[in-house]
């Protein structure tokens, strides 16, 4: 019971660590994408400012699914 | 133009929604929020896939300059809390005085705003509603007193990252938002006192009781305002707090009651001192770097700053060109509570009050803290910024003026409440309603100081009621589940307090102030 009760609190204790993990991802793709955006809509790369728009999405969506 | 007006407002009832009826926190509902305003910008509104870019890098500078405040202004507080520091200075209050009036105006009003200027994010009701409970406060006033008592400190409080992110969203600067800011959440702390006296004692204590509260009043309001219009806008909360601690110390022997008569009730001054000493580096690193021109032009040196195009949208409207928000990185506040938490670091640890290990704890439990919190910035900047510039903010303005027209002061204050209420922060009402309520003063021809003060003093006392504070402070005072008690509960305080600002705001209109 005991062992049972410690590895429940290991388990929740891991839960919440990738958790944070994966907030500390959403936040990296919401934040770094804008770094770069700001080269390819000076310079008209059409494509790779899709690209960098979508990865914003997905850490936004990331986000929402973690929190 | 009514559809307009509703698919602009959108995004933010949706984030309503999410929040008050599915009880999603910033963090899920800020995303699903800037989804709804990029989707509609682009589709109704004509935002292009170039301007929606330099949208999201114009976000990051403003994300930026609010997310270093939080997450320094953890740090601090991390940093004195695992020194034990927090909880010397709350056990030292109580000693002073067995008034229970006078208790609750010391550590529901006075530590609470102080909490507040230096830590915020639940702590000033986390903190004081425990050590009012053992003081014999029942659980439910133990919650309402510090939740009415921090609420005039919120703006300039968490070492002011509301008010900077004000000035983010706005792009006006400190010195013409500070003055009318600080003097009308200087009224509105007479309120928060009355009330704090009201919620402890009835009305025998607000009679009792005017003296002080009126004494303790000009003596926080007058330091947060000083502090605030002279640059210092980040101590203001803190420093407000503090003047009314020293005060309230100063006055108690007068409301002392009848227990601790010749008892003495002493304080053990060197611990409190030391307790003390991380904040007061916080002012002294804060003073150095706003009065002495040679350190504040070494620390200004390195600047982020980056110029954005004329942007338009397919319908016509324009952002014309300019500067993002401008981030003076050493000399940011973020920066000056980096300074003051590694100053307090220092001093604490040399003073034998850290167990082993202490750094790894400060620092893994800064980010656990802020990293939720961020996210929801992050977000709700990015959803707002998407907003203004894809003139939906505008629109929204638009028919809001058209709507209220002259009676717009009164309601004001209640969109800032609303904000507040919704996403659980100042900070983050000011974000989305900031450009709103600018947009619409301009329109109206309103006082943009004085609309843009009634934003954020709304929103300070409106973020006392939002569905996660409320949570925070029943648990706190072992009352989960009664959420619902303490917001019924504080739900007439805080109208009336709205309600008020609200009648000073128009009433300065009205007289040709602002």
């Amino acid at each position: 019971m005991h062992e049972s009760g410690v590895g429940v609190s290991e388990r929740w204790g891991d839960r919440e660590h990738h958790r944070f993990w994966l907030q500390v991802i959403a936040l990296c793709l919401i934040l770094l994408p804008p770094l770069l955006l700001y080269a390819t809509v000076s310079a008209g790369l059409g494509w790779v400012t899709w690209v960098l728009m979508a990865m914003i999405a997905g850490g936004m969506v990331l986000g929402m699914w973690v929190s | 133009m009514f559809i307009d007006w509703i698919l602009a407002f959108t995004p933010i009832l949706l984030i309503l929604i999410l929040m008050v009826c599915f009880r999603w926190g910033a963090a899920k509902a800020g995303p699903a929020g800037w989804m709804a305003a990029v989707v509609i910008a682009a589709v109704h509104f004509g935002a292009g896939v170039d301007l929606l870019a330099l949208v999201q890098v114009k976000a990051l500078l403003l994300t930026l300059d609010v997310l270093l405040i939080v997450w320094a202004a953890f740090l601090l507080y991390q940093v004195a809390d695992e020194a034990g520091a927090i909880r010397i200075i709350g056990q030292a209050l109580p000693r002073l005085t067995a008034d229970r009036g006078m208790q609750a105006l010391l550590i529901g009003w006075a530590f609470a705003s102080f909490l507040q200027g230096v830590g915020g994010f639940g702590v000033p009701v986390a903190v004081t509603a425990p050590l009012l409970i053992g003081l014999g406060f029942s659980p439910l006033v133990a919650v309402l007193i510090p939740s009415i008592g921090h609420a005039w400190a919120v703006t300039f409080g968490s070492l002011a990252s509301s008010f900077q992110a004000l000035m983010a969203a706005t792009g006006l600067p400190g010195e013409m938002l500070a003055p009318a800011s600080a003097a009308l959440l200087g009224l509105a702390g007479f309120g928060c006192g009355f009330m704090v006296a009201h919620a402890a004692d009835g009305w025998s204590a607000v009679r009792r009781l005017a003296l002080p509260v009126l004494t303790l009043g000009v003596v926080m309001g007058s330091a947060q305002y000083g502090l605030a219009t002279h640059g210092m806008w980040n101590i203001g909360g803190f420093g407000g707090g503090m003047a009314g601690l020293a005060m309230g110390i100063l006055i108690t022997p007068w409301y002392r009651g009848e227990r601790l008569k010749g008892e003495g009730g002493k304080l053990n001054g060197r611990s409190v001192f030391i307790a003390l000493s991380g904040y007061l580096a916080l002012i002294a690193i804060t003073l150095l770097i706003q009065l002495v021109p040679s350190v504040r032009a070494f620390l200004g040196r390195i600047v982020i700053k980056l110029p954005f195009p004329e942007m338009s949208t397919a319908l016509g409207y324009v952002t014309p060109a300019g500067y993002g928000r401008v981030i003076p990185l050493l000399r940011h506040a973020g920066a000056i509570l980096g300074y003051a938490s590694l100053t307090a670091y220092l001093i604490y640890s040399r003073a034998g009050l850290y167990r082993p290990g202490v750094a790894r704890r400060i620092l893994s439990g800064t980010t656990r803290r802020v990293m939720s919190s961020s996210l929801g910035i992050a977000s709700m900047v990015a959803m707002a910024v998407v907003m203004s510039h894809g003139g939906m903010t505008d629109i929204l303005a638009r028919g809001l003026a058209q709507a209220v027209g002259a009676l717009y002061p009164l309601a004001s204050p209640w969109i800032g409440a609303l904000g507040a209420f919704m996403t659980g922060s100042n900070t983050n009402s000011n974000v989305i309603f900031a450009m709103l309520q600018q947009r619409t003063a301009e329109l109206l021809g309103y006082s943009l100081p004085l609309i843009l003060a009634a934003q954020t003093t709304g929103g300070a006392i409106g973020s006392v009621i939002a569905p996660t504070k409320i949570v925070v402070g029943a648990s706190t005072a072992g009352m989960a589940g009664e959420e619902g008690t303490v917001l019924r509960s504080l739900l007439p305080y805080i109208g009336i307090l709205i309600a008020g600002v609200g009648l000073i705001v128009w009433g300065c209109m009205k007289v040709g102030l602002g």
